[in-house]
């Protein structure tokens, strides 16, 4: 029965493990606190899994649990981040965009989003991976209204660093 | 497309993002966590032992003399009746409200029911310093009416080095909320406040 489960999970996991990733890719600043947390994140949701009902998708399940550790259970600090961070993490810039300024650009927003507070970066992140707001505001606990206008002030302050 | 849009683009399609096999996953899922959660309860089970300890410690044998020898018999009964049954109540909530600490929560949830954990340890911590330095004072007025000759030097130091221990038990405690409570919950109650302003 245990085993079963355990297999589940790994095998619902292991689709989803870019979720996760990329929570720890916001998150953290290098390499082995990014392993840190994921497997952190790892452990809640195996903790929270035997409560799991298959009437909610495993995605959005798995959103509001590694949120919730990256957000409030990690106990680690994060140091400040650095440039190399932003350069050793950078993705690559896919060709059809490539110009130097629009790099350049995608560089300064990434390191923009690192600076966020906690929250605004959640709620940033929950944007970038396209959830709604209905959504975005069920997993953080405030209301749909104030997820948009906190979205368009965080939007704003974004744009202002990069067009002072 | 504005800078946000062109970022979302990127961010959606990044493939070079580390991807652990399945050995490693099941090798994760089953390490011990190191989370917030787990810390707060078991400095929460410390302090509950603490200070149930102490109690233990001070209830001895010879103290039931002197408490009977001093006429403190009936304020000694009422005052313990009453620890123990705050002690206890301060106990079944705290573990009702760890229950209550759900990941599967809302982030604004799940940081509400671990602040309130720790506000009921807090409380519980506040009512054992308070009691304690009432018994003591109380023990100390009764043992001056009871001494006829109390106008001794020695008595008066030994009633102020005892003020003293009082004074330096209570800083200690209050040195040691500062800094392990507030090292352990600052992030917390940060992000929780800027959680609340949201909604504000």
């Amino acid at each position: 029965m245990e085993e079963a489960l355990e297999k589940e999970f790994i095998d619902n996991l292991n689709t989803h493990q870019n979720i996760a990733h990329k929570i720890c890719r916001l998150y953290t600043n290098d390499k082995s606190s990014h392993k840190d947390l994921f497997q952190e994140i790892t452990i809640q949701l195996w903790k929270a899994y035997p409560k799991f009902r298959g009437d909610a998708k495993f995605s959005t399940w798995m959103y509001r649990v590694a949120l919730n550790t990256a957000i409030t259970l990690y106990r680690k600090q994060k140091r400040r981040v650095k440039t190399s961070d932003i350069e050793a993490f950078n993705f690559k810039i896919k060709a059809e965009y490539y110009d130097d300024t629009i790099e350049e650009n995608l560089k300064l927003m990434y390191a923009a989003i690192k600076e966020l507070n906690d929250i605004d970066k959640a709620l940033v992140f929950l944007y970038l991976e396209d959830r709604n707001y209905k959504e975005i505001s069920a997993t953080l606990g405030i209301s749909e209204v104030n997820a948009r206008v906190k979205m368009n002030r965080v939007k704003t302050k974004l744009k202002k660093i990069l067009n002072p | 497309m504005d800078d946000l849009e062109l970022f979302k683009k990127q961010w959606q399609s990044q493939d070079d993002l580390p991807s652990y096999k399945k050995d490693d996953l099941y090798q994760m899922m089953h390490e011990k966590s190191s989370s917030i959660v787990k810390w707060i309860f078991i400095i929460s089970i410390i302090e509950f032992a603490f200070w149930i300890a102490l109690e233990l410690l001070t209830s001895s044998q010879e103290t039931d003399e002197i408490i009977k020898k001093m006429s403190l018999n009936g304020f000694y009964r009422v005052s313990l009746i009453i620890n123990y049954v705050v002690i206890i109540g301060f106990i079944v909530l705290f573990f009702l409200n760890y229950k209550a600490i759900k990941t599967t929560d809302s982030t604004r949830g799940l940081m509400k029911n671990i602040l309130k954990t720790r506000r009921t340890v807090k409380a519980y911590v506040w009512f054992n310093i308070l009691f304690f330095s009432l018994s003591f004072i109380v023990s100390i007025v009764m043992t001056i009416k009871h001494y006829i000759n109390f106008d001794t030097i020695q008595f008066w130091i030994s009633i102020g080095i005892s003020i003293a221990v009082l004074l330096v038990i209570v800083l200690l405690f209050l040195l040691f909320y500062r800094v392990v409570y507030g090292v352990l919950t600052r992030r917390l109650k940060r992000n929780y406040n800027n959680l609340k302003q949201i909604e504000l």
